[in-house]
């Protein structure tokens, strides 16, 4: 793996904790690559190993060919803007921003230039004096770019960055970090907890749990083809089915027994060649759904089912359903058709092509405290909710 | 209407401990204030009328020599007590919290034994005929006609020994609250722990160090107990010299005098410290009314 940041099989323990076990990834030049996982997946212990606050137990750190595993912070190119921000709260936003340039011990001049000049960037010019106190989180967190980005680093870290903004705010940060990217075209490495902020910012994401990296590649594809079940409920919403492999169609298709569905069986996408007689587990996003009062046209490589309906939520740009077939509960997401809000039809049917359901390769069952609720029972909607 | 009631209740909350400070208080001080610029008869007595007199006796030369000591002492012992107390604060905060704890523990310990006890038993400790001083000896490192008692620098000994913990504590307050996220940030921002350690944490936690210093100055300005036990004649400070006004010399003006001396002292220190905030709360005041 030639890349511009590479980790090499890196392992920490904290006491008898393992926090990452054995994990390596290289980072491209330019890109922004995102660690993205619960809290506690260890995505932050990687990054702080990255700047230098936490040292491996075993593994190098390389940056453009060169080993920073065994060097201080200080030497590094890199920077990183910390969650909360940690502006020194006795320096004026000015001084925060010269503190690099500062230690640097680069010329006055040059420092009053570029600190103008990295203010005037982040539209701060107005602000150059005041403490960072009185500034609001958006107005800290640009601060926090600027004072790293003054270093040139080679790297900009990311530390949950957006995690201490409301939600507008955090969706216009996430614009602007972009745009900034765009502008500098530096390497960053973002870490965040939220799917949709790795999602629409990077341009490649590691799925973090438990200290391993699950699943590595652009969103697209972790979200169009998750390749374990924990990829697959973390980032969005998921239908998980159980069920064995009765019937290998043609050399793409395979026919499944569903499991919690009476004799209900389904058609697949068969990528991994299975033989008949293996057990498989099948995510099916409820987006790729579609839901309808009718019964569907009939196509050979779509799966059609009959439910009754448990749930209806209204969620403002878009609907959800909770559909019961036999023991199971499947969730449509669907833009508004007013016929089936208003009707209220108590039957639906469910259709979705053969492509669209995803084999996973490893279903952790011991795993499954871990995923979000909705997997193994989907999450039953408060009554307020509840759609009238 | 709520408001006021609430201004009256508030107002009735604070009367005792109003009362308290005004008849313990400020009474006795302005009380204090008013003998000092009264004259005193051959006897003590205090008389009617009033006087710069007493006042001005402290200019003379050997006056002025025990109020610059008393100064110098004071500010020596606060530095050395400052001095000592950040690192031991530094590594306090940095140990587990059980351990934070003992050390805690610790530091007040000494606290239980009285004043009075402590200097007694340094005075034990440092006697011509004991332990410390025939060992010194022994070792070379005095020569045998040195005497550990009586003089200036047993006196900031033990007094950098007594007030040590009232540093330690505020400044140990402010570096429990300090986020050490920032010396990472300075870390990471090119800084050596040195530099980290000057230019972020010390001024981190510069509302303890005001304080210990305060704490220790004050106390220390008034010391009369450790000169007159460990410090012999030589080195009288305002304390001795008022105790001596007062019992020996029976002139209480001119004892007032002096304690209104160390008084105002410390009511400019503290003024300077109050205008220091309040400057520093004005410059904040406009910014907060911009589009923030």
């Amino acid at each position: 793996m030639a890349g511009f940041l590479s980790f090499e099989n890196i392992s920490k323990k904290f006491g008898r904790q393992t926090v990452l076990s054995d994990v390596s990834f290289s980072v491209e030049k330019g890109k922004i690559f995102s660690l993205l996982g619960p809290s506690g997946c260890g995505k932050t212990t990687l990054l702080r190993i990255c700047a230098g606050l936490e040292s491996p137990d075993s593994g190098r750190v390389i940056l453009d060919g060169k080993d920073i595993t065994d060097l201080v912070p200080n030497d590094r190119p890199v920077n990183t803007v910390f969650q909360n921000y940690a502006l020194f709260p006795h320096m004026t936003i000015w001084e925060n921003i010269a503190f690099g340039p500062r230690v640097d011990k680069r010329p006055k001049q040059e420092i009053a230039s570029e600190v103008e000049k990295y203010l005037e960037m982040i539209q701060m010019t107005s602000h150059a004096y005041k403490k960072p106190a009185q500034l609001s989180g958006g107005m800290r967190q640009r601060v926090a770019l600027a004072r790293a980005l003054i270093n040139h680093p080679q790297v900009l870290l990311l530390d949950e960055p957006l995690a201490a903004l409301d939600l507008k705010l955090r969706q216009r940060m996430l614009v602007e970090l972009d745009e900034l990217h765009d502008k500098i075209g530096i390497t960053f490495v973002y870490v965040t907890h939220d799917q949709s902020e790795a999602m629409s910012i990077s341009d490649d994401v590691a799925v973090m749990n438990r200290g391993i990296i699950e699943q590595m590649g652009p969103p697209a594809e972790i979200y169009e083809a998750p390749k374990s079940s924990f990829v697959a409920a973390f980032i969005g919403d998921t239908n998980f089915f159980d069920g064995t492999v009765t019937e290998i169609t043609d050399n793409d298709y395979s026919r499944v027994q569903l499991e919690n569905m009476g004799n209900q069986q389904m058609l697949i996408f068969n990528d991994r060649r299975l033989n008949a007689g293996d057990g498989v587990h099948v995510s099916i996003r409820p987006e790729k759904i579609d839901i309808s009062a009718e019964p569907p046209a009939t196509d050979r490589k779509k799966n059609i089912l009959k439910g009754h309906v448990e749930d209806i939520i209204y969620m403002g740009n878009s609907t959800k359903f909770w559909i019961r077939v036999g023991r199971q509960l499947i969730s449509v997401q669907k833009q508004h058709s007013a016929f089936l809000l208003d009707q209220k039809p108590i039957r639906f049917w469910l259709a979705w092509h053969a492509d669209n359901g995803y084999i996973l390769d490893n279903y952790q069952d011991a795993d499954r405290s871990l995923l979000p609720i909705n997997v193994t029972e989907p999450q039953k909607p408060e009554k307020g909710h509840k759609q009238k | 209407m709520r408001k006021l009631s609430k201004a009256i209740n508030e107002m009735i909350i604070s009367t005792p401990s109003l009362l308290w400070l005004t008849v313990f208080f400020l009474i006795p001080t302005v009380s204090v204030l008013l003998i000092s610029l009264h004259p005193a008869d051959q006897y003590g007595n205090i008389m009617s009328g009033f006087t710069a007199d007493n006042f001005k006796r402290l200019m003379e030369p050997v006056y002025m020599k025990i109020i610059w000591r008393t100064l110098w002492i004071s500010a020596v012992s606060t530095l050395v007590c400052v001095v000592l107390a950040v690192p031991v604060a530094y590594y306090m905060v940095a140990c587990r919290e059980s351990v934070k704890k003992c050390l805690l523990i610790m530091i007040i310990v000494p606290f239980w034994t009285n004043f009075l006890i402590r200097v007694f038993a340094w005075k034990a400790v440092l006697n011509p005929e004991g332990p410390l001083r025939h060992w010194l000896i022994q070792l070379h490192i005095i020569s045998p006609d040195t005497l550990l008692l009586y003089n200036i620098y047993v006196v900031l000994l033990v007094i950098v020994y007594t007030y040590l913990p009232f540093a330690i504590l505020p400044i140990f307050a402010a570096a429990d609250k300090f986020d050490f996220s920032l010396m990472e940030a300075a870390y990471d921002l090119g800084a050596t722990r040195r530099k980290a350690f000057f230019k972020i944490f010390l001024p981190g936690i510069s509302s303890g160090i005001t304080a210990g210093t305060l704490m220790v100055f004050i106390p220390a300005l008034g010391s009369y107990v450790i000169p007159e036990m460990v410090g012999g004649t030589s080195c009288d400070m305002v304390g001795n010299l008022i105790a001596e006004r007062v019992l020996v010399g029976r002139n209480i003006p001119e004892a007032s005098a002096w304690a209104s001396v160390l008084l105002m002292v410390i009511i400019g220190l503290l003024g300077l410290r109050l205008t220091y905030i309040i400057i520093n709360n004005f410059r904040f005041k406009p910014w907060d009314n911009g589009k923030v």
